[in-house]
């Protein structure tokens, strides 16, 4: 995609920006016949006020690949900021000023030039790289007929005098004229709308437009629809992928690194390749690249995160949480006290406690930091000041910088780790959450990294809150564009939202693909609102998350026990040999053969645990061999096409025996069900997954003390810490009072 | 406190290299895991096929393209690949009798030859990399051309004697995509896959077509909507031929004698300009067909093309 820089004289200053439609920004500066349509379509919105008139404006007339047009306004702005000379340009001699004013925009012109390396020798030389010839550069669309792209920086700055466009012509094309400026205006509104809390690329964002029912004016296109919505500042046009500067310490010289705006890699997923759609070497970003291509020249829309008009009436207010006081419409729909609400969801006390805890976390307001609150008291008091210029920015941008790098250092403060065992009922936990924000009139997402635990919330979720709009997304749902009180996402869906939401919960944080997979991380950072709240749940949190909720920066609660108040099954050591080792020798050992006869026997369905994918087969059929006849020993793994059937005939209890990998270690509830692990010294079973596969066992109230093994020669360091973690929590429990007696137990 | 942190940098350092490590190491480029190397040769029989039928100056590169695939790719996704080996139509290289070439009039295309046959694990990979833009498939994509490459030269060196370095083309060209696809894609990838052809065997490439409308996709029709959409759909890329014919004629001296060149090999110049033509697939032959139509039409010397596409259904 390609984009027009141009440059404003408002008042006195100058700004420059890139445009993809360049007709609609000239007409919005220029034109007062259509700045008068824009400014009545946006009357009932307070904030979609207009920029002032401008009194000089200049194109570079030859269209630039996004990424660099939008680095030429940039350093535009800041050469113009720089010498201070934006206060002083609107004086008397301001046409003298003008001429200067036009040659520095040259000059920056021709540095953008030099800066992106657009040379004619280099990309000739380059082209002949790459194309493997001699002489003639490579030809990037065939068929476009466009010049080779070497020779793309011979545009020239071209004035543009108010009152050269527009007026003329006759009363009957001024009134078509403003017809069509109100239904572009219009469509710009129900743009931002719609694209509020987003962050979209080109094509998605013409999707979402289509399915939200805004209606594309035949005369400008999508592209001076998104144009006006952001030169009324509801939205941000971008390139996908773009150079920020990064300063090591204050005074180095800043070095330029590529990073996609969308998943927030760095360079070194980036690819550069010719791209016929800009004409030059740009980068990609393969990081996020099953999401839709992020490229250089590819426009990436992030919508305002802020509430603002054209939404429903509950989202103009911000929730309490978010402004630190409490406005008058809130009380009235939470009037009733914390444990009230929470009895209502009939939870165990051990629940209670916990939700208790994580409700008056996201219902307390926000503690600012004293270094962002000092940064804001500043930047406000240099706004009264001086009352705009780039100047200003700068040193405004420097202070945010400030500010969220302190922000960055303690970053746990708006979050909240809820740490349940396995099978303490998490899902029903976060009911009250979900309620209190959305009576506040908040958006709440549930994220999981899993597509069937998403699935499987679905209809739960549903019939927790069957008069709040649900949205389920993941890869391939029919819902992607629609938006809903209550959003149920798989945690790669999060990158197409940015500060979209007052509450976070993430479910299963550190289960795969989420845990250790930086740009998920950053898609659910940046899903939340700026003071939105983040809720964390988790068994096994990981040992960063550990050590931060243990030393007090994490806020969290525990819940030690199952929503049963039975007392988690402690694993059983057994000394068996290596799973290979069984299978070479052709015989089960004699104890794991009586304590597995002994589980079946008991009525109990039975996991099988090996380490790899090519174990499941042969220790399915060694089993086969001593078992009763009628029981049937199945197995499944993650390459296996019939899982879904497989999993789905072991919950039915048609299949006694499962013999699985890791996929099957959470997300399957089986009422009365016995574990064992082979080869759990193996270095693939760490703590959390050894936890994990424990907490199958036990976990219906009927059958509490199910039974778990861990097989192996010596028990391994992962071994010791996952038992004594089952051991701590079960003491926790027990300290805390949440375990029945077991003379209750029984006799209930 | 300071203990701390020399072991959370001594952590760091350690990732760091491991992660140094893996790269050099680096994983299947479609599902992320190890590659097989060496281990992989004897899960791998279909591949053997591309041995029969080349001359033995031949073999050896196309060992090498084959340790070169089976770095890049892991062990389950390497046999996956089916190799057109066992061709059943001379003409159009398919591995079944193919009623298309018998029913063609008059073909303007003398062979073509493709690497694999068009599965729906191939239709995925080539959606990998054409829609979804995943181009670090392109070396890999390239790579198994070079196969059908072999085979094809062979064909066009006829009785003649090929030896590497001395390849029987004078250009390779490709099947052009329409602006709009272009911008909305970001690449061709024909013209990809023909530029590393070029870059490999030393040959120039030349966009010597234009499209002339943007036609839907191809995958979505019918064999008779095909052949009626391809009327008229590309054009000669005036720009192109005039560069090539500016090149070609700089072979020959103006007495008209012949200029020692070792491109064209002992090929006599005033022999028929061949013409490699290089597409992702060929389903029914129609696109390369018209192209084929098109060039012949406007070349002023007799020329023979020969088609060389990544699949064939």
């Amino acid at each position: 995609m390609k984009a027009v820089v141009y440059a404003v004289r408002l008042k006195n200053v100058w700004e420059a920006g890139a445009a993809v439609d360049m007709d609609v920004v000239i007409r919005y500066y220029l034109d007062e016949l259509f700045r008068e349509q824009v400014r009545a379509e946006s009357r009932d919105g307070d904030e979609g006020a207009l920029a002032a008139a401008a009194k000089d404006m200049m194109i570079w007339d030859e269209p630039l690949p996004l990424g660099i047009a939008l680095a030429a306004a940039k350093r535009f702005d800041r050469l113009t900021g720089g010498r201070g000379t934006g206060e002083t340009l609107g004086r008397g001699d301001s046409h003298r000023r003008c001429i200067e004013r036009g040659r520095d925009f040259e000059v920056c012109m021709k540095k953008t030039f030099s800066g992106a390396g657009l040379s004619a020798e280099q990309v000739l030389k380059r082209s002949v790289l790459e194309a493997g010839l001699e002489g003639e550069p490579l030809r990037m669309a065939s068929g476009s007929g466009g010049r080779p792209p070497g020779s793309s920086c011979g545009g020239r700055v071209r004035r543009i005098r108010p009152g050269s466009t527009g007026g003329t012509g006759g009363t009957h094309r001024a009134s078509a004229t403003a017809g069509e400026a109100r239904a572009l205006a219009a469509a710009a509104q129900t743009a931002a709308a719609a694209l509020q809390g987003r962050a979209l690329l080109g094509s998605e964002a013409h999707a979402l437009l289509g399915a939200a029912g805004a209606e594309c004016p035949a005369a400008a296109g999508w592209s001076g629809v998104l144009q006006l919505a952001a030169l009324l500042g509801r939205l941000r046009l971008c390139s996908a992928i773009a150079r920020d500067e990064v300063r090591r310490w204050p005074g180095a010289r800043p070095r330029r690194r590529l990073r996609c705006l969308r998943c927030g890699s760095g360079e070194a997923k980036m690819r550069s390749t010719p791209c016929a759609a800009c004409g030059r070497v740009c980068a990609c970003c393969e990081a996020c690249i099953l999401l839709g291509r992020s490229r250089e020249c590819e426009l990436l829309i992030i919508g305002s995160g802020q509430r603002s008009l054209g939404m429903p009436a509950a989202w103009q207010f911000p929730a309490p949480n978010r402004l630190g006081q409490h406005s008058e419409e809130f009380t009235a729909a939470r009037q009733a006290p914390a444990h009230e609400r929470i009895r209502r969801w009939k939870l165990s006390p051990a629940q209670a406690e916990a939700a208790g805890a994580a409700l008056a976390f996201i219902e307390q307001p926000v503690t600012r930091s004293p270094t962002s609150q000092a940064a804001q008291r500043l930047s406000s008091c240099w706004a009264e000041q001086v009352s705009s210029g780039p100047a200003e920015s700068t040193f405004r941008s420097l202070l945010r910088s400030l500010s969220l790098r302190w922000t960055k250092a303690n970053n746990y403060q708006h979050k909240f780790l809820l740490w349940a065992v396995t099978g303490a009922g998490k899902t029903e936990m976060i009911f009250p959450l979900v309620e209190s924000a959305a009576a506040r009139g908040g958006q709440v997402l549930i994220a999981t990294p899993r597509r069937d635990v998403v699935l499987e919330l679905d209809p739960r979720i549903r019939k927790a809150f069957p008069d709040l709009s649900v949205v389920t997304l993941y890869g391939g749902s029919p819902q992607r564009w629609e938006r809903g009180t209550i959003t149920l996402a798989t945690t790669h869906q999060l990158m197409r939202f940015r500060e979209a939401f007052d509450l976070v919960i993430i479910d299963e944080l550190d289960a795969f693909p989420y845990h250790g997979d930086p740009i998920l991380h950053f898609a659910a950072e940046h899903a939340a609102a700026s003071e939105g709240r983040c809720i964390l749940l988790s068994a096994t949190p990981p040992a960063l998350l550990q050590r931060a909720a243990t030393s007090g920066r994490l806020q969290h609660a525990r819940v030690p026990v199952r929503f049963h108040r039975h007392p988690l099954p402690v694993p059983v050591q057994l000394r068996v040999p290596p799973a290979a080792e069984i299978l070479r020798q052709k015989q089960v050992p004699a104890g794991l053969k009586k304590v597995l006869l002994a589980s079946v026997s008991r009525g109990a369905q039975v996991f099988v645990f090996v380490q790899r994918i090519n174990l499941c087969e042969p220790i399915a059929a060694l089993l086969r061999t001593f078992c009763p006849a009628d029981l049937k020993v199945g197995c499944t793994s993650s390459q296996d096409e019939e899982r879904a059937d497989k999993v789905n005939r072991f919950r039915s209890g048609e299949l006694r025996v499962l013999v699985t990998t890791t996929i099957l270690e959470r997300g399957v509830t089986i009422p009365r069900s016995d574990v064992f692990i082979l080869d759990a010294d193996s270095r693939l079973f760490d703590e959390a997954a050894l936890v994990q596969m424990s907490g199958r066992a036990g976990r219906s109230a009927d059958d509490p003390a199910g039974r778990v093994y861990y097989c192996s020669s010596i028990p391994s360091r992962a071994q010791r810490q996952a038992v004594r973690h089952i051991r701590v929590m079960n003491r926790m429990a027990a300290a805390k009072g949440y375990i029945i007696q077991s003379g209750e137990g029984s006799g209930g | 406190m300071l203990l701390n942190r020399i072991r959370s940098w001594a952590a760091q350092g350690l990732r760091a290299g491991a992660g140094f490590l893996q790269e050099q190491g680096c994983g299947c480029l479609l599902c992320g895991r190890r590659t097989g190397g060496r281990d992989s040769t004897a899960a791998f029989h279909s591949f053997n096929g591309w041995y029969r039928d080349l001359l033995p100056q031949h073999r050896r590169p196309v060992y090498g393209i084959f340790q070169s695939i089976s770095n890049k790719l892991c062990r389950d996704c390497l046999v996956l690949i089916p190799w057109l080996t066992d061709i059943r139509c001379g003409v159009c290289g398919r591995g079944i009798a193919c009623p298309d070439c018998n029913r063609r009039s008059r073909p303007a295309f003398l062979y073509n030859r493709s690497a694999v046959q068009y599965d729906s694990t191939m239709r995925d990979w080539l959606a990998l990399y054409k829609y979804r833009g995943l181009e670090r498939l392109e070396p890999l994509l390239a790579e198994m051309l070079y196969l059908p490459y072999y085979e094809l030269s062979r064909l066009a060196a006829g009785s003649g004697t090929v030896s590497p370095g001395c390849e029987p083309w004078d250009l390779i060209t490709y099947v052009p995509v329409s602006g709009e696809r272009a911008q909305e894609r970001g690449f061709n990838q024909a013209e990809r896959l023909a530029a590393v052809l070029g870059g490999r065997f030393n040959l120039p490439v030349q966009a010597l077509l234009v499209r002339t409308r943007h036609s839907g996709k191809q995958s979505l029709k019918t064999r008779r909507e095909r052949m009626i959409d391809m009327h008229s759909l590309f054009a000669p890329d005036e720009a192109g031929w005039a560069a090539w014919e500016e090149q070609y004629h700089q072979r020959i001296n103006p007495a008209g004698k012949r200029y020692k060149d070792n491109q064209s090999g002992d090929r006599s110049i005033y022999s028929s300009v061949r013409i490699l033509l290089v597409d992702d697939i060929y389903t029914t032959g129609s696109t390369i067909q018209a192209c084929s139509e098109v060039l012949t039409q406007r070349s002023q010397s007799a020329c023979e093309i020969y088609s060389l596409t990544w699949s064939r259904s």
